[in-house]
């Protein structure tokens, strides 16, 4: 017969395994939620691709700087443009303007 | 800083920050150059390349060898939508003589222009010598008014002249910095927006003031080189800052020839080094490229 010291380390021995094995259970679970989460970025990702494909114009030079910016440097930044619109009225002109020396 | 004006090439051309006695030898650089270049003169330098049969070597000028030598430089990287090979198209949408508030246009159609432009109508024997191989005519348009502003400011900066300002009907130079400032087409007599710049040119090309009627239809004096048609696009107005007068006068025309797209592509593959102002027919403006270019820029509201 097994005396009760052999018996207790007989369930120790057990229930450590016993534990080991939920816990290498749950945690491959948790990777595989994991891996979903990342998906449903991945499909976030692709949605902001979409909408890049259809930039408009004012997003053209920030995609064209991108592209263009492992090219050979010519020493030059162009940004994004800027919109504004016309205004109502407009400044007074002085001997340099574009407009003044025709 | 002193100012002083005179009147050349159908523009009055305003000088700031020069003495009297350089202001001579300015005026008498652009007379000079207007009498051998304009194709509005008659029995000029230009009127005899213009006339001379084809297949023979003609020669020419030693200024306005300079000149087409750049004029084609230019040329070639923008595809040929800007050329100096314009003459005839010019003639045919009533451009024929210098442009004037008053203008009355009278139009010489022609089927010079049977085809889109692909090749230079001329051969160069030497930088004094062409050959010509097709009947065309020469107009130096911007690049003319461009060239001779860059000589102007060549000359300036050889007599050691560290501050002044050139400004020619629109395209200026700046030697040193100065605040320039781009006029409303829509309220002419105003600016729409204000900015400095150093060491730089500003070009500014518009279809609202040099315009006119043919039949129904308004025209303007800006063709598309590579078709000899009328550019038709959404900019009514192009400002450019350039190196040169040259340059920016050739990128300001591209931006109101080809879509806004291809023309951004164009530029900023041949020219990085440019910032521009646009005035589309929306009534927005859009500013882009390189705005180390310019400084504290100002936008009436």
């Amino acid at each position: 017969m097994m005396n009760k010291k052999v018996k207790w380390s007989v369930i120790s021995v057990t229930s450590a395994a016993f534990l080991t094995f939920a816990g290498l259970v749950a945690g491959n679970s948790n990777e595989k939620n994991g891996d979903m989460n990342k998906t449903s970025q991945i499909d976030q990702d692709s949605t902001l691709n979409d909408s890049d494909l259809n930039s408009n114009d004012s997003d053209f030079n920030q995609d064209f700087v991108q592209d263009h910016s492992d090219e050979q440097d010519r020493g030059s930044t162009w940004g994004q443009d800027h919109a504004y619109q016309s205004p109502s009225e407009g400044f007074s002109q002085g001997h340099s303007s574009s407009g003044v020396s025709r | 800083m002193i100012e002083a004006e005179f009147k050349a090439m159908n523009s009055t051309i305003k000088l700031l920050g020069i003495e009297p006695a350089m202001q001579c030898k300015l005026k008498e650089l652009f007379s000079q150059f207007e009498q051998k270049a304009s194709r509005f003169i008659r029995n000029n330098e230009l009127e005899y390349m213009n006339k001379s049969p084809l297949h023979v070597p003609v020669h020419v000028d030693e200024t306005l060898a300079d000149l087409l030598e750049k004029s084609l430089q230019l040329s070639r990287k923008v595809d040929y939508y800007v050329h100096p090979f314009i003459g005839d198209a010019m003639k045919s949408i009533g451009y024929n003589h210098s442009f004037h508030l008053e203008y009355i246009p009278t139009f010489e159609k022609n089927d010079s222009w049977t085809e889109d432009f692909f090749e230079e109508p001329i051969e160069q024997l030497t930088s004094r010598w062409i050959i010509k191989k097709r009947h065309f005519s020469f107009d130096f348009g911007g690049f003319g008014k461009g060239y001779i502003v860059d000589q102007a400011r060549k000359l300036l900066v050889q007599e050691n002249i560290n501050n002044a300002l050139i400004n020619a009907g629109g395209d200026l130079t700046a030697i040193g910095k100065h605040q320039v400032g781009i006029e409303h087409p829509m309220l002419i007599g105003t600016d729409i927006m204000k900015l400095y710049i150093e060491n730089h040119a500003m070009a500014t090309s518009g279809k609202h003031y040099r315009k006119w009627r043919d039949g129904h239809n308004f025209v303007h004096h800006i063709v598309n080189g590579q078709t000899g048609k009328v550019a038709n696009n959404h900019v009514v107005q192009a400002s450019v800052i350039a190196k040169t007068v040259m340059e920016a006068e050739t990128i300001a025309k591209i931006f109101c020839i080809l879509p806004l797209v291809q023309a951004k592509a164009l530029i900023y593959e041949k020219f990085p080094k440019t910032a521009y102002f646009l005035y589309l027919i929306n009534d927005q403006m859009i500013v882009g490229g390189d705005a180390t270019l310019y400084e504290k820029l100002e936008v009436a509201t």
